[in-house]
């Protein structure tokens, strides 16, 4: 019994200084098997993962990290050809990045402020 | 408003390639950085201290940042905030063993498409 051999490779793109797409792709006899596309931000010079869309553990699902990291399945796209299911995921990531971006920015403001005003009261 | 149509053209730009290589992937290394930035971003990340980082790590290994410091003869603060540039744009990845962090690179290159979104959505100049 023969067995496919899966190729993975690994992409950092840096779109700006702030902006980055680390990518996954996971690939049998030259086609797309599977993916990883996850958007990270660098907020107060920091890096931070905003969101995340991928194939793992045999569903599509997608990570919303200004709310939490809890997977949620995308049924929406059952059926449908990885290929094609991956570009539309890059679609998706290209027209919501700024919304992530701000979401995300909210939510690293809220965590600094609350650690400021611990801070405080501890002095 | 300048700036907002720059960002615009590198996403479209990093989205184009990406889906290049979804199409064809044997065509495309295994390990790649891409960088897409403007020409004064670019510069901000590739300074000459982080290019000699990549070219030294390319030939040699290091079992501590201290004695990669000592190698290039430079602070050690300095190098390891230059490791850390390097490593948030995937370039380089430290790794923990015991109480030393060995640096090493990440990828196997680092790639500046020509090539922007797709030929129609560029002006097109006569050449005569």
């Amino acid at each position: 019994m023969s067995t496919t051999r899966v190729r993975e490779k690994a992409y950092t793109i840096a779109v700006t200084t702030a902006d980055i797409l680390d990518v996954k792709i996971f690939t049998a006899k030259g086609k797309i098997q599977g993916f990883v596309l996850s958007y990270r931000a660098r907020i107060d010079q920091e890096w931070h993962e905003a969101y995340r869309i991928d194939t793992c553990h045999g569903y599509l699902h997608e990570q919303k990290f200004w709310r939490s990291p809890d997977p949620i399945p995308l049924k929406q796209y059952a059926g449908y050809p990885t290929q094609a299911v991956y570009e539309a995921s890059l679609d998706n990531i290209r027209q919501n990045w700024k919304r992530y971006k701000r979401y995300l920015e909210k939510k690293v403001s809220k965590k600094k402020e609350k650690k400021d005003g611990h801070n405080k009261r501890e002095r | 408003m300048g700036i907002t149509k720059e960002k615009d053209e590198a996403w479209d730009a990093a989205i184009s390639f990406l889906k290049k290589v979804g199409k064809d992937p044997d065509r495309y290394p295994d390990k790649l950085a891409v960088f897409v930035l403007a020409d004064e971003e670019l510069y901000k990340v590739f300074t000459k201290e982080r290019f000699r980082i990549l070219r030294v790590l390319k030939e040699m290994q290091f079992q501590s940042i201290t004695l990669l410091s000592d190698f290039l003869e430079r602070d050690k603060g300095a190098v390891d905030r230059d490791l850390k540039v390097l490593e948030g744009y995937g370039l380089i990845k430290r790794v923990k063993e015991g109480n030393r962090v060995s640096p090493s690179l990440n990828k196997e290159g680092v790639y500046f498409p020509l090539t922007g979104a797709e030929p129609s959505t560029k002006l097109k100049v006569a050449v005569r």
